[in-house]
């Protein structure tokens, strides 16, 4: 059976794929440049991981898994709620070096919270867009679309 | 759309704002201290029982009981200081003091309007004060009828920009877009853009031509990186001297403007980097030129009323103020020089730049005098001077061959100034004690003018230069300050006799090549009063029967000078230190080496500047090298390994032996419980202490010790405003009609120097740290700022004291000894060498010993060792007690020291300081955290008892920043117990236990930022759970109904 993916099943998936983003941005920032040979949070390894799977999961069985959608993005919706925080909290000291006394640090230091700036933003937008789905529901219509199809198993 | 669906999006919504919440409370309460910094909140506070004896438990007295006392206080003292900071360097035909009632004048300059009340950054003043009715322009118009159409110029253009900004920390008195922090841009309006701004700016010259008073000025301040790249004859900066700190085309128009209008110029330079300006010295048509540093709010009051002569001028020079910067060796290697292999290093290693300071002792006026004595002596190639080592007639950098002359090169020589009386002083009688010690010498003082002053007494040495000296590589300055006082204001025909207790330890030279301690060479001695470094080499030129006809500047006065002979080569007299221990190389080998030639690979690399052949050992930047070797090892910061099985069982940790840290309140050193006390506290407590240290003094609970807060210097402090005075635990009542007034309001670091007063320094020390450290119950104040200036470009000079070690160590030590008497536990900064701010952190400076020993470390050494007593506090029985210890405390540098991090430099750290010098307190760092680039395992077996940060390890250091890895290594363990020691005896002697008894503990406050989080925390919670139960009631019914 063909099902087209809706508006809300995009931007489902927009906020999965940026979810993954975020994530590789904070391994990339984590480990390179001024932070490189820092030790990797586990937490947020994992918490991001369990999210991202379970996300593109639902959305390859988002039809079989009609009527439990709300609750696996509720739980991805935590998961990435508490990972981005972990993630904010791991570079506060940055951030204290770069704006508490300002001409006390390394440009690298900078270089390193801009990009967690944006490891950080990639999360949020995440979830923004995670709540703006989860309102709409992201299971197809059965309607062949004339741009996108999918095929499902 | 199904409500399931719209109650699980705002479950998600709800608890993603939950979890902000809950992030947002824990680092809020993470930065507690600095929030009420920023925010002006207190987030506890110390609570303490009366005593049940009915005594007092405060051992130290603030003179406030309440802010109005605080305001007025701080300004008495303000206007007290600013009236001996301004140096008076020409004063043709007596053009000042001005003698008009109220003269009727025009000021020319944009500094005039925008004046430079201090420094950017750390201790920048307080900008409430100066908007309440003291901004210059205020603060002329009350002495002056100023000419308004060309004021209104100024005041355009100001309009145009942001008022408060261009720095960090407190709120910046200054135009945000007038500080250029890399000496590229010269902020001036030429008479052309005047014209943009007030089409009529000149229409009443006439009208107000009783003089034209004509401002000029550099910003400076933390991070200020003056360069050699950036400032330093190029074309980026065509000025007067091809530098930044000569005059621009913009600069000599407005002085032409201001000839045109008044017959009368005066220039006011508001600068503490070394302005060049011989052009305006030499200028027939400039009357008066006056230094006024960096005046803070309040000094203007004071150079105005200097301007009418209601105030005597009686500053000095501090400083050498050279015609062109560019020709001074030390300016030579002043540049961004990096390591060609910088890019191998870790990012946490910090591995930059280096500087070699090739110069060695001869810096400032060390090096123009001594030059010149050799010139008049015509030896050690001293007149011939290769291209861009010398200075033409014009001011310029000589760009071909020539000869050096010195009165091209110097523009007013260290510790000039004038006054508008006159001075005769005597030299009654010198005393050399028999250990050859000590001195007294005996200086009369009669006012021979025709009004009330105060005089400055100079004393100089000269030492002999000898063979022994050249085949040891020891240099000899030709004059340096032994001592100095200020008298008394004294009246027309008044006289004064002062004893001068000199320190002969500071005439010894440090030989560490041959003997390997300090030494005194066999030959002639002189002492010599003078008023600048100059006259008082001319004293000793004229005693040696030297003339005019020799080549000297001026003829001298033998009668001022007295001679006498060492004996033999001695190597003993100063080779043991005043705590008795054997003075030796420390910094010319090995892994603490500040030379660079003693690093296998490097040898032979520096030729140091020696007077033998002045020409031949110019210095230059030394730019090219790559570090390599044990050299490179040493700059990764991580060193020295730890030990994981050594026998550690005789450190005992955690034990309750039941005492408090307010057992101790005024212990002495020698105290038997001490051992007690500090076996109660535990490696992770030391642990949790050390890393948190950013304006900060953690608590240990262990030993009673609830905390403090503490704050940066050295004006005042840079976070709190009189809104937070109090008096003894009591809030004062009326705090909050003075809520938004600050405490930093006296002139610059350097204007105090140059006042060349001790007593005003130490009450500087009591009002402005001591003070400041009782009302606002902060313990630790950041400061003095002791580092020396090594040239006139170091941006941040302003918030040290001088290029000479003796006015910077006597100054700095009085301004300690006063901060101690009430309870401060002052951090001297920077510790040591803090010689540049281009790559401040990271920069690896490198010298020989003698430099090393001879000025930055003597210079510190006089306030570690409690020296300098004024002369007047020896007939005084409330000084009886001062200058009994030394500093209490230190920030080191957050530029290395040789390779090493400053902290980790155990030479400097260990064996000089704390073994040498007998200091026995607190050592922290400059905002590295426990970071690599501090070298945090290395530093604290070098004695450093906390790390500037908040709290938490970063990088490679975290693997050892616990317990259980450091207590595996007894090196560490024994380091450890000796810093919990320091900081103990170091609170205990301070102010950090005013108030304190056995009932004292902290309590948390409401605040508004806690309100906040609160709130937050609570909205979001019922938020979260009022939309997750909704949503399982809504999935539910769908469900139920097979939606």
């Amino acid at each position: 059976m063909k099902k087209k993916i809706t508006a809300s099943g995009i931007i489902y998936l927009v906020s999965i794929v940026l979810a993954l983003a975020g994530f590789i941005v904070y391994l990339v920032n984590s480990t390179n440049g001024y932070l490189a040979g820092t030790k990797l949070n586990g937490w947020i390894i994992s918490l991001s991981v369990i999210a991202i799977v379970l996300g593109f999961l639902l959305f390859i069985f988002r039809n079989s898994m009609e009527g439990y959608e709300s609750i696996v993005m509720i739980v991805i919706g935590v998961l990435l709620a508490v990972s981005v925080c972990l993630f904010i909290d791991e570079r506060k000291s940055l951030a204290a070096d770069v704006y508490f006394i300002p001409v006390n640090y390394p440009a690298a230091e900078a270089d390193a919270l801009n990009v967690g700036i944006v490891g950080v933003a990639f999360y949020i937008v995440s979830i923004i867009t995670l709540v703006v789905s989860s309102m709409m529901g992201i299971e197809g219509k059965e309607k062949v679309d004339e741009t996108i199809v999918v095929e499902t198993k | 759309m199904k409500k399931s669906r719209l109650t699980a999006g705002l479950t998600i919504l709800s608890s993603f704002f939950l979890a902000a919440s809950v992030t947002t409370a824990l680092i809020m309460e993470y930065y507690r201290d600095p929030l009420d910094e920023f925010t002006d909140s207190k987030s506890s506070t110390i609570v303490t029982e009366k005593n049940e004896n009915g005594e007092s438990d405060y051992n130290f007295k603030s003179n406030f009981t309440s802010a109005k006392e605080a305001f007025d206080g701080f300004k008495e003292f303000a206007l007290k200081e600013a009236e001996e900071t301004n140096v008076l360097l020409k004063n043709e035909n007596n053009a000042l003091p001005l003698t008009q009632d109220k003269p009727k004048v025009t000021l020319f300059g944009l500094r005039s309007y925008a004046t430079i009340y201090g420094n950017n950054g750390g201790s920048t003043p307080d900008k409430a004060t100066i908007d309440n009715g003291n901004t210059a322009t205020e603060v002329f118009e009350k002495y002056f009828d100023v000419n308004p159409s060309m004021l209104e110029a100024y005041e355009n253009y100001c309009e145009t920009l942001t008022w408060g900004g261009g720095g960090f920390g407190a709120a910046s008195p200054s135009y945000k877009e007038l500080n250029d922090k890399e000496g590229l841009t010269i902020y001036e309006l030429s008479p052309e853009e005047l014209a943009t701004y007030n089409a009529n700016y000149a229409s009443q010259f006439d009208d107000y031509s009783d003089a034209a008073i004509v401002v000029l000025g550099r910003p400076g301040g933390e991070s200020y990186m003056y360069y050699k790249q950036n400032c330093l004859s190029d074309s980026a900066n065509p000025t007067t001297t091809g530098n930044y700190l000569g005059l621009s085309k913009e600069e000599k128009a407005v002085i032409e403007l201001a000839k045109e209008a008044s017959d009368k110029v005066i220039v006011l330079i508001n600068s503490t980097q070394v302005m060049e300006f011989k052009d305006l010295t030499l200028d027939e048509d400039i009357d008066a030129i006056m230094w006024i540093g960096y005046p803070g709010p309040y000094g203007l009051y004071k150079v105005c009323e200097t301007l009418l002569g209601d105030v005597n001028p009686s500053g000095h020079l501090g400083d050498t103020f050279v015609t062109n910067g560019a020709a001074a060796p030390a300016l030579q290697s002043f540049a961004d020089v990096p390591w060609v292999n910088a890019s191998d290093f870790s990012r946490d290693a910090n591995v930059n730049s280096y500087l070699i300071e090739a110069e060695g002792i001869y810096s400032g006026y060390r090096y123009y005098e001594t030059r010149y004595y050799d010139t008049v002596y015509n030896r050690g190639n001293a007149k011939t001077a290769k291209a861009g080592t010398w200075t033409n007639t014009n001011g310029s950098l000589a760009t071909t061959d020539g000869t050096w002359d010195y009165n091209n090169e110097v523009n007013y020589p260290f510790g000039y100034g004038l006054s508008y009386t006159t001075f005769e002083q005597k030299l009654d009688s010198v005393e050399i004690l028999g250990s050859k010690k000590k001195a007294t010498v005996k200086v009369s003082v009669k006012n021979t003018g025709s009004v009330a002053g105060k005089s400055v007494i100079q004393l100089y040495a000269q030492t002999p230069y000898t063979d022994y000296d050249k085949q040891n590589d020891v240099e000899k300055s030709a004059i340096q300050l032994m001592d100095f006082e200020k008298t008394k204001l004294l009246e027309p025909g008044e006289s004064v006799q002062i004893t001068m207790h000199i320190d002969l330890a500071n005439i010894a030279s440090y030989d560490s090549k041959g003997a390997k301690t300090y030494i005194t060479d066999a030959g002639d001695y002189y002492f010599a009063l003078g008023e600048s470094s100059h006259d008082a080499l001319n004293n000793i030129l004229a005693k040696q029967g030297k003339t005019v006809a020799d080549g000297m500047t001026a003829a001298g006065n033998s009668d001022l000078v007295y001679q006498w002979n060492w004996g033999s080569f001695d190597k003993d007299t100063f080779s043991v230190s005043s705590t008795g221990v054997e003075i030796t190389n420390h910094l010319s080998d090995g892994d603490y080496s500040m030379d660079l030639n003693s690093f296998e690979g490097y040898e032979d690399t520096v030729t140091y500047l020696s007077r033998s052949d002045w020409n031949g050992t110019f210095p230059s930047d030394y730019a090219g090298l790559s570090a390599t070797g044990r050299l490179a090892t040493l700059l990764g910061n991580d060193f020295i390994d730890l030990s994981t099985n050594d026998d550690t069982s005789e450190y005992v940790w955690g034990k309750d032996n039941g005492l408090t840290i307010n057992d101790f309140k005024g212990a002495d050193w020698d105290d038997p419980r001490w051992g007690d006390l500090v076996d109660q506290v535990t490696i992770d407590e030391f642990l949790a202490f050390a890393s948190n240290a950013f304006h900060n003094i953690a608590a240990i609970e262990s030993v009673g010790y609830v905390g403090n807060k503490a704050d940066d210097g050295p004006g005042g402090s840079d976070s709190y405003t009189l809104k937070s005075g109090q008096f003894e635990g009591k809030e004062w009542a009326d705090a909050e009609d003075y809520a938004d007034f600050g405490t930093r309001v006296a002139p610059s670091q350097q204007n105090l120097a140059y006042t060349w007063n001790k007593e005003l320094a130490y009450e500087n020390g009591q009002i402005i740290l001591g003070e400041t450290s009782l009302i606002f119950n902060l313990p630790i104040i950041i400061g003095p700022g002791m580092n020396l200036h090594r040239h006139g470009y170091n941006g941040r000079g302003g918030e040290y004291y001088s290029e000479d070690p003796i006015l910077s160590g006597y100054i700095g030590s009085a301004s300690v000894q006063g901060a101690q008497s009430k309870g401060v536990l002052v951090n001297i900064k920077h510790a040591a060498f803090n010689d540049q701010e281009v790559n401040r952190s990271g920069v690896a400076p490198f010298m020989n010993e003698q430099k090393a020993r001879e000025l930055e470390l003597r210079n510190l050494q006089q306030a570690f060792e409690g020296k300098g007593k004024p002369a007047s506090f020896y007939d005084k029985e409330e000084y009886e007690d001062s200058y009994t210890t030394g500093a209490a405390g230190v920030m080191t540098s957050y530029n290395r020291i040789g390779a090493v991090a400053s902290s980790a430099n155990a030479g400097v750290m260990v064996d000089i300081m704390r073994d040498e010098w007998g200091f026995k307190g607190y050592n922290v760092t400059d905002f590295t955290g426990v970071s690599l680039k501090a070298a945090p395992k290395e530093s604290i077996l070098a004695g450093t008892t906390a790390f500037c940060g908040f709290g938490s390890a970063s990088g490679s250091v975290a693997e050892y920043w616990k317990g259980d890895v450091l207590s595996k290594d007894a090196d560490m363990c024994a380091a450890i117990k000796n810093n919990i020691k320091y900081i103990l005896f170091s609170l205990a002697n301070s102010n950090a236990l005013n108030g304190v008894n056995s009932s004292t503990k902290r309590v948390e406050l409401m605040t508004g930022w806690r309100a906040t989080y609160i709130s937050m925390l609570t909205v979001f919670s019922a938020t979260t759970l009022t939309t997750a139960a909704l949503f399982v009631v809504s999935y539910l019914r769908e469900r139920k109904a097979g939606k």
